[in-house]
């Protein structure tokens, strides 16, 4: 494995535990797929859809979004948004995103 | 956009049932909406080029099906893996071993050297592919029905020594053939140290060894693992060894005769195992269990004693004829008497099943561990 490919594997990993806490955060607004991975997007965080919808389905069977389907533009889609106890959870992992955050700061010394 | 259509079926087709409709719905619309857009920066309808280009980059149907479903995507996860490669690694061992054994058996006995190479080779392949599976398709299992196995958080260090067995290599070999210097004396809590080899293994590390045992000699009975023994004419005059009336027993027939029996114990002996991992503390259980098995052993062993195709070979009326045959085979131990090493070893048999019920009586009546320290 050369660096960038090492580089990238690590990226990965890095980015795979923060998409949750994105995805919940972009729903606390009522979002169907499509716009929810251009909001995404804008963010600066890109998201393949083969990983987002699966991902939406989880946290939805975990009881943290609710979903309906409902027209839009002449097309039936599923809306999704946060759940109450999807807002517990999201402030939860907020505070932890913004502990580990706090700590990687003071380890590498860097400011975010 | 027949082609969306025939897409979507093929990831259709590979979605649970419960699911299929709602999510085949929901990808619909995005990849409508993806197309739509495409179209509205173009200015023009996308050619069928583009849609399939557009369609691979969303992913081929197995790929996107697959991260719907809620099971792992893996036969073999990162928690079980290092004890499945070492499961594999040992397994291997044991067929290399084995093969070569019953290669050098052969060649002893006489076998075409490039025939027995071949059969070598051949079953040695065959047995560590079947290992391999059997290995994975435990692991798959695991991983599935989320079984959890005590022994990875139960496990003590005095059954780590299976370890210098296997992972032994040349280095070790010498440091041993060097001088050796005796074992430092076991500290006093260490009970176990006072028994042999056997006695000091832990439960669970009983446990784990009754499965493998079971397991590799189930596969070795019903022939789904082969080591290369298929009858061979032996030589026994070259060997120097005198098979006597076993030489004229029908052995198909012997192994009929007790194929259900012993496969009905190899399983119990698993189950053995599979209870002291999960419940170590069932004494009483563990108790019962060795009561029944030691009871089949016997009975097995009384049945060949008595009444099997060999029972005339390997029968010997009293203990007087017995221990005259061992005397005489301690003066003239050439050629090896193939008659009372069955008659000896059957005998140990039986006397290992009876104090396997004895200990079990000792345990199911006290509710104590026969070994200290379990």
């Amino acid at each position: 494995m050369d660096e960038s490919d090492l580089f990238e594997s690590l990226r990965a990993e890095f980015r795979r535990g923060s998409l949750s806490l994105a995805v919940l955060a972009r729903l606390r607004v009522e979002r169907y797929g499509y716009t929810l991975r251009q909001a995404l997007a804008e963010d600066g965080l890109d998201m393949e859809e083969s990983t987002l919808y699966p991902l939406l389905r989880r946290l939805e069977t975990q009881g943290l979004l609710v979903s309906e389907w409902r027209e839009e533009e002449k097309r039936k889609k599923r809306f999704y948004i946060l759940s109450p106890a999807g807002e517990i959870m999201l402030e939860r992992l907020i505070e932890e995103w913004r502990a580990i955050s706090a700590s990687l700061e003071k380890i590498t010394g860097e400011k975010v | 956009m027949d082609m969306l259509e025939d897409y979507l079926r093929a990831v259709s087709r590979l979605l649970p049932k419960a699911k299929r409709e709602d999510i085949i719905a929901e990808l619909r619309d995005e990849i409508l909406t993806r197309i739509e857009s495409q179209e509205g920066e173009l200015g023009r309808t996308l050619t069928p080029d583009e849609t399939e280009q557009l369609l691979r980059d969303f992913g081929h149907p197995i790929v996107v099906a697959a991260r719907y479903r809620d099971e792992p995507q893996y036969s073999v996860g990162p928690a079980l893996y290092p004890f499945w490669i070492f499961a594999v690694r040992m397994a291997v061992i044991l067929e290399v071993v084995i093969s070569a054994l019953v290669f050098f058996g052969r060649l002893m006995a006489g076998a075409n050297p490039a025939e027995a190479l071949g059969t070598a080779i051949g079953s040695g392949i065959t047995g560590v592919m079947t290992l391999i599976g059997f290995a994975t398709v435990a692991a798959w299992i695991i991983e599935r029905k989320g079984i959890t196995i005590a022994y990875f958080k139960t496990w003590r260090v005095r059954d780590l020594r299976f370890l210098d067995f296997a992972a032994w290599d040349w280095a070790d070999v010498s440091d041993w053939m060097a001088a050796r210097t005796p074992r430092p004396q076991a500290a006093s809590h260490d009970y176990g140290a006072y028994y042999g080899w056997n006695l000091r293994q832990s439960s669970a590390g009983r446990g784990v060894s009754a499965i493998v045992a079971g397991v590799v000699f189930i596969l070795w009975w019903v022939g789904a693992l082969s080591f290369g023994l298929t009858p061979i004419p032996v030589d026994y005059a070259s060997l120097h060894v005198d098979p006597g009336a076993l030489a004229h027993v029908d052995w198909p027939a012997l192994k009929a005769a007790v194929y259900w029996p012993v496969l009905a114990w190899s399983l119990a002996l698993i189950l053995f195992g599979t209870v002291i991992l999960t419940w170590p503390r069932g004494v009483r259980l563990r108790g019962v269990i060795d009561i029944f098995m030691g009871l089949a052993g016997l009975a097995i062993a009384l049945w060949i004693w008595t009444a099997s195709p060999v029972a005339n070979a390997i029968r010997v009326d009293s203990v007087q004829v017995l221990l005259q045959r061992i005397q005489a085979f301690f003066i003239q131990p050439l050629p090896i008497p193939l008659e009372l090493a069955a008659t000896v070893f059957l005998i140990l048999f039986a006397f290992g099943a009876f104090c396997r019920a004895l200990g079990g009586l000792w345990e199911l009546l006290t509710g104590a561990p026969r070994y200290p320290g379990d």
